[in-house]
């Protein structure tokens, strides 16, 4: 075993089969702030979906890395994304977490602004002078905004590749919006939770093949009670880095898919509507394209901390980092804006079940993102995370099925530690 | 519509003996408080009102999954409640909201004090339950806890039973 250099971010020594990541990563504060710069003050950072805001005035108000966001749907029907923030006094404008205004009155000094982020009122305002012009004082934009199949996002740095940016992860966008003929929507309602727990370990807990069987052991034998049928080894499993960070990893669902794949445990009615949905994806997109978004799942992490998992339903989700040791979660659900009540109905079961905070799946997913937290704080006298799973096999030229390779980890901290433009903890601070 | 026998006191002692069956784990018998048709049922914190099909609901349980929801706290690999959370639930603010063709209109408030892991956390907000006279017992056939909380932050998730 070589000597590490221990304050490495990464060890990466393919030769000795070895990739480490350093736990410091996860709990130190000064590291952090670097991230909070170098990751969420410079790259792509996902804000919202257009359908969430459908009728001009409509809006919904985020907090993306920290900053209060007004995304809101303007007169000429275009969403745009504003600074939340009075160019006054610079109070938080829009208080509410959704609605519909055509007007925005800031509650401290009574600057009104419309749904454009025009100034239209400012009380006593001929004490400002002449060179005040309300045109000049509208809500600020971020330094960049642009949107992909109705996914917005900012970026607190000047920039215009939101394309480029999103890489491969375009295609897998592009599969997701077609899923419905009739249209995808987020539905109304978020899942707002916290972890205790690094904002990292998120996606890292979406790309690791590897921990669904000891972790989520009750869920499966949920599946099996309520008479789902499920295939095993599962097939068809593709993984994928699709640049930038940006990572998937696809296969035939094991068991139902509400999107496209019938399942036992549904009702002949309920699997009728699905069976029908899978021959109008056929139909529609090709008979390759309209069975592959029926019958597989997609779990897709756009870095760093927008997560999509095509899956027992379809969640939009965001790690939105809070300090080195916390990120608060939102989660919503993407569905078809035509689903009957009772595929709705196992639809949101589905959901609710797996991906929801109070299902049989992802509170157990915290619990581990939580138990390495806590286990962290070792970093010092043990400071390594093993991410060397599949290394001796890929290298070797061969093919690793689920659960044996740890390949998408290895992509997010690349690319991680190549945003932050540093090798060492001796660089930090 | 009728009034029946159901009394302030007995819908007092019904949440009083929920809470504690709760709060000492002793979930198999607490199953027995709810009726074979019984939903549980918490709404997301930013659609309190919303309805299951058409808004994003954390916890819309029928009686299977709720049934499912006790055994996997027993499980050893029910990893979120393993070891089991210490609670101490306070039910208090019980209304009667009247009655119609044998089902009571109830709300409380809750305020249940969770520690888990050398961490205290509080989940607070009120229940609106449907309880129904059965087998001579009164018994829960709809359990719809609201969250006045700022979703599920501090707490993470909702674990445990609310």
């Amino acid at each position: 075993m070589p000597n590490h250099d221990p304050l490495a971010l990464i060890v990466d020594a393919p030769q000795a089969h070895r990739y480490l990541v350093h736990k410091r990563a996860f709990v130190d504060a000064a590291l952090f702030e670097r991230e909070m710069d170098a990751i969420y003050g410079r790259l792509w950072l996902y804000v919202g979906h257009d359908s969430e805001i459908p009728a001009p005035g409509d809006f919904v108000t985020r907090t993306v890395a920290g900053r209060p966001l007004l995304f809101v749907r303007g007169s000429d029907g275009v969403p745009r994304v504003f600074l939340n923030s009075c160019t006054h006094n610079g109070a938080k404008v829009c208080r509410e977490e959704f609605g519909n205004r055509r007007h925005f009155a800031c509650a401290y000094h009574g600057w009104v602004f419309d749904h454009d982020g025009a100034l239209r009122d400012v009380p006593g305002e001929a004490a400002f002078g002449p060179q005040f012009a309300k045109a000049n004082e509208g809500l600020i934009a971020p330094p960049s905004q642009d949107s992909y199949c109705g996914f917005t996002f900012v970026s607190f740095a000047r920039r215009d590749d939101l394309v480029a940016y999103l890489a491969g992860a375009a295609q897998y966008l592009d599969i997701l919006c077609q899923t419905s003929a009739a249209g995808m929507r987020v539905l109304p309602g978020t899942h707002v939770y916290a972890s205790r727990a690094n904002w990292k370990m998120l996606p890292v807990n979406v790309i690791d093949g590897n921990h669904f069987m000891p972790t989520h052991v009750t869920y499966l034998q949920y599946l099996r009670e309520r008479g789902s049928e499920m295939k095993e080894p599962i097939r068809d499993f593709h993984e994928a880095h699709l640049g930038n960070g940006h990572t998937v990893f696809e296969y035939e669902a094991p068991w139902g898919r509400p999107q496209g794949k019938p399942d036992p445990a549904w009702s002949d009615a309920v699997n009728a509507q699905i069976a029908a949905r899978r021959e109008g994806l056929m139909e529609r997109l090709g008979r390759e394209l309209g069975d592959r978004i029926a019958r597989k799942n997609r779990n897709l992490v756009i870095f760093p901390n927008l997560i999509i998992n095509d899956i027992m339903g379809t969640t939009i989700r965001v790690a939105e980092p809070v300090s080195a040791g916390h990120m608060d979660v939102s989660a919503w659900q993407f569905c078809p804006a035509d689903d009957p009540p009772e595929l709705a109905h196992v639809r949101n079961e589905q959901f609710l079940t797996f991906l929801g905070p109070g299902g049989f799946a992802t509170p157990d997913d915290i619990e581990g993102m939580e138990a390495s937290q806590r286990g962290y704080a070792t970093h010092r006298e043990a400071p390594w995370i093993n991410y060397s799973k599949g290394i001796a096999v890929e290298l070797a030229g061969g093919y690793t099925r689920p659960g044996e390779s740890d390949f998408m980890m290895r992509a997010f901290f690349n690319a991680w530690r190549g945003y932050l433009g540093i090798d060492s903890f001796a660089e930090v601070a | 519509m009728t009034r029946t026998d159901i009394t302030r006191a007995e819908v007092e002692t019904l949440l009083a003996r929920d809470a504690w069956l709760l709060d000492t784990w002793q979930l198999d018998e607490w199953l027995t408080l709810f009726t074979p048709d019984a939903r549980y049922e918490v709404p997301s914190t930013d659609r309190p009102d919303g309805d299951p099909v058409r808004s994003l609901y954390l916890v819309d349980d029928d009686y299977r999954q709720l049934c499912f929801r006790v055994k996997r706290f027993n499980l050893p690999q029910g990893h979120a409640e393993q070891p089991h959370s210490r609670t101490q639930r306070l039910v208090t603010n019980v209304l009667l909201h009247g009655e119609q063709t044998g089902v009571l209109r109830v709300t409380a408030a809750f305020l249940i004090a969770r520690t888990r892991h050398g961490v205290q956390d509080q989940f607070v907000g009120r229940y609106e339950l449907a309880l129904v006279r059965q087998d001579s017992e009164l018994r829960f056939q709809r359990r719809r806890a609201l969250l006045a909380m700022p979703g599920l932050r501090p707490v993470g998730t909702v674990g445990i039973i609310i």
